[in-house]
């Protein structure tokens, strides 16, 4: 099926310039949710470039043809067919096909071995890894890793205002609402890092509200799952050493690392913070000098966020802090 | 007379020649006022220019705002302005642009042409739009600046809760949207009411329903689409600022609220609200098209049935914005389907259109440039707009650039493409010259290149995974050039407009009396020869096109052979005529310039805006003079038969004062009833939604609930109410002039009503209260008593018109004819004793029944 | 002026109307049956098999669009009687019938997802 090659002159040229020959994510998509949609998405575009061009065409008929040749346009009739019967079977096709579209997507509901609860925070992702009873295995934060061809189901809900989740490349969004848990079934299809961001307006930082979902094979997945599960590493180096005892002085009323006495719940866990992909929900790269600066300017790089700056740290202390941090992995 | 042939010559109304000083006393009647006096101004030639400029002004400011937004966009992890600030932009951008530029403009061009359009010398109550338009101003001004102070809402124009809510915005900024807003919609209502009843009442003898110009059946369907979506924003922006002000918890999911809420409330407004916005417009292209192809529009009736069917239809759009929130898909889907068939009246327009288009021979001039590019435009808007309503499709495009894009082809599209077509097309009829063709083909070419370069790319944007509302990017996600593209494209499009105001700079000259004239041959009634006055005489209209089909036409207006060639009163004054057939039935007398409407509008504004910023005395103390200067302007408005009845030519001769259901003040009324049932029906609606969602705050088994006793005592008070105003109505029936014994029973009778409707409030509240119900508990208990202070609302209102209605007795301003004063009270008295009695029904027989 | 009033009161374009309320009345019907079915986890009651939500929502719309083909009937038979009589008139049978027929289309085109797709997801 290549219904894309349907797309008119003035669709394609600004297609390329905006994906630089690659697909925008909705596109090309990896799960099956986006998937399907995908394929809507190009029937939809098929379709309405094909009236786009035939409607354009009538009305610069109607305006340049020759008086004669434009007689058939004038009569009630024209309009009645053309703005009446045509919109009626056309929409009336379409109906029916979203609909089998969407009632496949609501049956299709494999019983999920893996549950992750997100919650949405002003601004990061809280993400917990959920067994049968429903009791936290994990929990991590603004990342979370997926078995690929495995149905993975979502329970979101927020701990304040409206968020909305959203990986285009892996599904369509849901929104996280108060007193409500949505549930979003989603199965990713090739291994990959996809990239997420808060869909809803939540506030100053709304812009700065991404994650990561990373679909790995199911051996991979399993391993992966098995050393988060973990607690922190011993740190190895005697610099470090400093750095863990700044963290508990400084940071564990906010912040949780496992097998360290550091169990606040404000902010995000960050048992195994150095192998995360990025710092402050996809704000910066995650190594130890972006780190440090984001200890000494988190105000200055997420501007409003809950974790003041810590300026007060010498430039030692914040890279003892730092690598300490990186080495949790 | 027949409506299909023309009168010949011979019979026209009024006879040659005219008597000599009755052009001149017509023109002293409606002589405007100058200099400063300005503001004292009702007529609608001027309220509707002010109303122009003023909503052109807002949409310059909130144009600007989305420029500096583009500048911080163009570039990835840009540093232009800070979040607050962003946040502050974008949220005004959405909220001038429909609530102090959409909706104002479209209701503004409304006033400055329906009467000429119609054949009225002015609109049925021209003081409320003199009203409506100043509320406005102070209010749009005044809420507009509170950007400069950094205070402006931040929270999105939907105003999501808990966002906006006390706990997440603690500061004004979310007031000063709910206080501004919920205010402005009022001047919005006001201007529907207006609209309505004179679309319905003020037309030309023989411009029957079937004969109405498409413009004006637009605008009637835009006036009652405001009076049925707009109480719904109303209700929940009071809700929110109950919630914000006293912690009343309607949206707090802990105490039993649900954020849902506000958002089936406000898209319940907010969908219909697009087509508000268009319908309009698409009004202003049915009248542009067939003058610029010089034929009549072809299928009318379709059009007809198009606008009537859009209106309709896009009340059960509103989900259709709620896809992603995890509504059950079955739900959705009735959603989707309706947003389907709510495309067939588009369709039904363009396909009318491009036949009016074939039919005749499009000059390409600029009007016809713009409606050609809303046609391209607003097609693309449209079936995106098909696409999103596809719900698996808008799971993924919801919330993103491609929304973006979207709207704004439907909205700058269908609304703003036409507008300039309109500015272009209508200028020669306010203006001494028309406007500049070499130039309108560069604003044409500039906008509509620069808009398409702006948007366009912002489909991809979206699908490319680039949500909205943020203020910044990270660079190499595949968003970078297109957001270049963008914001150099919204620079084209400021460009165009900047072309249109030195356009207008160089070539408007206002001048209604000595316009430029009929300079696109044009059939409609507004390019009859005009002054303050609109038109010397009023027509007999036997087509659409009158101008086309009636030869002879405009000089025999002119020439005052038509009907009321002068004035009959000596006052201002129109013509009252029957809503299907437009038969004359009565002449209106019309108020003249006067300081009441700016003082009550401003007396309005400084209400809200004070309140906003917690200034609670000097806020009362305008609420007051806003009152008082109402009260005052209604003295006068209630003249009684003080005329004897008038010839208006061709032997028809009409009373100059009527009451009861012929009368317009009574259309008015009952309209203002239906905007209240609405803002009810909405309060009823949360409360049953409250109930689905949270159950577990409903009194179970009756617990809870205050005894039987007090419903049945405020139930009774409130009919007893009633029946007090009805027999002060029977016993008002039999008083002639002063001195009558009926006037003694109809005082006696209002003054027991009025206790009576106080009494029952009391009973109820009283009764909650003991039954130790508190509005802070949880979403029952606030439902509860807004339910009550809903009801207090409209006792308050009844305590002054009842107050008021008595003053008029004892001056002896009221008797059996003169009552008009009375039956409005006695309209709403009777709608607000049946609103208590459901209300009480309600809170004390659901949780009874289904608890 | 009670001519005046009579006359408005019995005019044909209050029938205008009637479509829409059909429409609003089956719209929200059908709209507040599903959520609180939904809400109240009782959608899975069945008669014969059918569910309930599909049972209600189905009689919803039979009576809809029963009602509104009277009201459609009734538009196009006064509507032929009304030839004689002035334009108006026969125009505003005209819009009731057509306003009638779109409510009609729209009503089916609600009713298409109930046979389709889970009540309740």
């Amino acid at each position: 099926m290549k219904p894309h090659l349907l797309l008119p002159g003035v669709l394609a040229p600004l297609l390329l310039i905006g994906a630089c020959s690659d697909l925008p994510l909705v596109l090309d998509p990896h799960g099956s949710n986006a998937q399907q949609t995908a394929r809507i998405a190009w029937v939809l575009f098929g379709g309405g470039a094909i009236i786009f061009v035939l409607v354009a065409m009538l009305a610069a008929f109607a305006v340049f043809a020759p008086v004669a040749g434009r007689a058939w346009l004038r009569h009630p009739r024209f309009v009645v067919v053309a703005g009446i019967v045509f919109p009626i079977v056309a929409l009336s096709a379409l109906l029916v096909y979203t609909l089998a579209v969407s009632g496949e997507l609501a049956r299709s509901r494999v019983a999920a071995p893996l549950r992750i609860a997100v919650t949405g925070e002003t601004w990061w992702w809280r993400v917990r890894y959920l067994d049968a009873r429903g009791e936290t295995v994990l929990e991590t934060a603004n990342e979370m890793h997926i078995p690929v061809g495995q149905a993975v189901e979502l329970s979101l809900d927020t701990a304040d205002v409206l968020h909305s989740f959203w990986v285009p490349s892996l599904s369509g969004k849901l929104d996280m609402i108060p007193g409500r848990v949505n549930v979003l079934r989603l199965t990713a299809d090739t291994p990959g890092t996809y990239r997420g961001q808060c869909a809803e307006f939540c506030g100053a930082q709304h812009a700065k509200m991404a994650f990561h979902v990373v679909a790995r094979e199911g051996p991979d997945f399993d391993l992966w799952l098995a050393a988060r599960r973990m607690p922190a590493a011993a740190p190895q180096t005697p610099d470090p050493e400093q750095g863990m005892t700044l963290f508990i002085a400084h940071c564990a009323a906010c912040h949780t690392v496992r097998g360290t006495p550091a169990a606040g719940r404000l902010g995000p866990d960050l048992t195994h913070v150095g192998s995360r992909l990025t710092l402050a929900a996809g704000t910066l790269p995650n190594n130890a000098g972006t780190f440090a600066g984001w200890i000494a300017g988190s105000q200055h790089i997420k501007p409003g966020n809950r974790m003041p700056s810590f300026d007060r740290f010498s430039g030692e202390e914040l890279v003892a802090l730092a690598e300490w941090l990186e080495s949790l992995r | 007379m027949t409506a299909t042939s023309p009168p010949s010559p011979t019979s026209l109304p009024s006879p040659l020649p005219r008597p000599a000083d009755e052009l001149a006393r017509l023109e002293a009647a409606w002589t405007p006022p100058r200099g400063w006096k300005l503001l004292t101004a009702v007529n609608n030639t001027y309220i509707g220019i002010f109303y122009i400029a003023t909503a052109f002004v807002f949409f310059i400011a909130a144009g600007i705002l989305a420029l500096l937004m583009r500048i911080q966009l163009a570039v990835p992890e840009n540093t232009f302005l800070d979040q607050g600030t962003y946040n502050q932009m974008f949220t005004m951008h959405g909220t001038v642009m429909m609530f102090l530029f959409a909706v104002p403009v479209v209701e503004a061009i409304g006033v400055l042409l329906l009467p000429n359009m119609l054949g009225a010398r002015d609109l049925p109550f021209p003081r409320l739009s003199a009203y409506a338009f100043w509320a406005y101003l102070i209010g749009g001004v005044v809420f507009f600046g509170s950007i400069f102070f950094g205070n402006a809402p931040d929270g999105g124009w939907f105003m999501n809760p808990p966002l906006t809510s006390y706990r997440y915005s603690p500061g004004a900024n979310a007031d000063w949207w709910l206080l501004g807003i919920g205010f402005i919609e009022i001047s919005a209502i006001a201007g529907a009411i207006e609209i309505i009843v004179g679309i319905l009442r003020t037309r030309a003898p023989g411009m029957s329903l079937d004969k109405l110009p498409i413009y004006a059946w637009a605008m009637l369907v835009f006036a009652f689409m405001i009076v049925f979506a707009f109480p719904a924003v109303i209700l929940a922006t009071m809700l929110l600022e109950l919630e914000r002000a006293f912690h009343w918890p309607f949206f707090i999911a802990e105490l039993g609220g649900d954020a849902l809420l506000w958002q089936h409330l406000f898209w319940f407004f907010g969908h219909p609200e697009v087509y508000i916005i268009f319908l309009p417009a698409a009004g202003m292209v049915s009248l542009i098209v067939p003058t610029m192809a010089q034929t009549p529009l072809v299928a009318y009736r379709l059009i007809v049935l198009a606008l009537a069917g859009t209106g309709l239809l896009s009340f059960g759009l509103w989900v259709h914005h709620m896809f992603a929130t995890g509504i059950p898909p079955l739900s959705l889907s009735f959603f989707a389907a309706a947003s389907m068939a709510v495309t067939i009246p588009s369709g039904i327009q363009f396909f009318a259109w491009i036949a009016t288009m074939a039919t005749g021979r499009v000059q390409l001039k600029t009007p016809a440039l713009f409606v050609l590019g809303f046609l391209a435009v607003f097609l693309i808007g449209g079936l995106t707009g098909v696409m999103v309503a596809v719900v698996p499709f808008d799971w993924q495009v919801h919330d993103t650039y491609f929304i973006v894009a979207h709207l704004h082809y439907v909205l700058f599209g269908g609304m703003v493409f036409p507008l300039f077509a309109a500015f272009y097309y209508w200028t020669p009829f306010l203006s001494r010259q028309q406007l500049s063709e070499r130039l309108g083909r560069w604003v044409f070419g500039l906008i509509f290149v620069g808009f398409n370069v702006a948007f366009f790319p912002m489909h991809i944007t979206g699908l490319a995974g680039m949500p909205r509302r943020v203020y910044t990017y990270s660079a190499g996600l595949g968003w970078d050039s297109l957001n270049l593209v963008s914001t150099v494209g919204a620079f084209l499009i400021a460009a165009g407009v900047a072309v249109f105001l030195i356009d207008v700079a160089r070539n408007f000259r206002l001048d209604v009396t000595n316009n430029a004239g009929n300079v696109w041959g044009a059939g409609t009634l507004e390019w009859l020869p005009t002054g303050n006055y609109s038109v010397r005489s009023i027509p007999l209209i036997t087509s659409h096109e009158p101008l086309w089909d009636q030869p002879g036409l405009a000089a025999d207006v002119e020439a005052g052979r038509y009907y009321l060639p002068g004035t009959a009163t000596g006052r201002r004054e129109t013509l009252l005529t029957s809503a299907l057939d437009a038969k004359p039935q009565y002449l209106l007398q019309l108020p003249g310039p006067g300081w009441t409407p700016f003082f009550a509008a401003a007396g309005t504004a400084a209400f809200f805006l004070l309140l906003t910023v917690k200034l609670v005395v000097p806020a009362i103390l305008g609420g007051v003079l806003a009152i008082v200067m109402m009260l005052w302007w209604m003295w006068g408005s209630d003249p009684g038969p003080n005329h004897a009845p008038v010839d208006i030519g061709g032997g028809i001769t009409v009373p100059v004062y009527v009451t009861g259901p012929a009368s317009h003040s009574w259309w008015a009324m009952v309209t203002l009833l239906l905007v209240s049932g609405m803002l009810f029906g909405s309060l009823v609606f949360s409360y049953l939604y409250l109930w689905t969602v949270s159950p577990r705050v409903w009194p179970a088994g009756g617990a809870g609930i205050p005894a039987p006793v007090f419903p049945l005592l405020a139930a009774a008070l409130l009919a007893l109410s009633s029946a007090a105003i009805a027999y002060a109505s029977r016993a008002l029936r039999t008083t002639v002039g002063a001195g009558h014994r009926g006037h003694t029973m109809v005082r006696i009778s209002l003054l027991a009503a009025l206790p009576l409707l106080v009494a029952a409030l009391g009973v109820e509240l009283y009764g909650q209260w003991q039954a130790g119900l508190r509005p802070t508990a949880s979403s029952y208990g606030a439902v509860v008593y807004t339910l009550s202070a809903l009801q207090g609302q409209f006792v308050l209102v009844l305590l002054i018109m009842g107050g008021y209605t008595l003053a008029r007795s004892w001056c002896g301003l009221l008797d059996g004819q003169r009552r008009a004063t009375f039956d409005n009270t006695m309209l709403l008295w009777h709608y607000a004793v049946a609103q208590g009695l459901v209300a009480l029904l309600l809170i004390h027989g659901f949780p009874r029944t289904f608890g | 002026m009670s001519a005046v009033a009579t006359r408005s009161a019995s005019s044909p374009a209050w029938r205008l109307w009637v479509a829409p309320l059909i429409w609003a009345a089956h719209f929200l019907a059908i709209y507040a049956f599903t959520a609180l079915s939904c809400a109240r986890n009782v959608a899975t009651a069945s008669w014969l098999g059918v569910g309930s939500v599909t049972l209600f929502i189905v009689a919803a719309t039979l009576a809809a669009a029963a009602a509104l083909l009277v009201t459609i009937g009734l538009a196009i038979r006064d509507g032929i009687r009304a030839r004689t009589s002035p334009a108006p008139t026969a125009f505003v049978h005209w819009l009731t019938a057509a306003i009638g027929s779109l409510v009609l289309l729209a009503v089916l085109w609600e009713t298409l997802p109930v046979l389709v797709l889970p009540v309740c997801g």
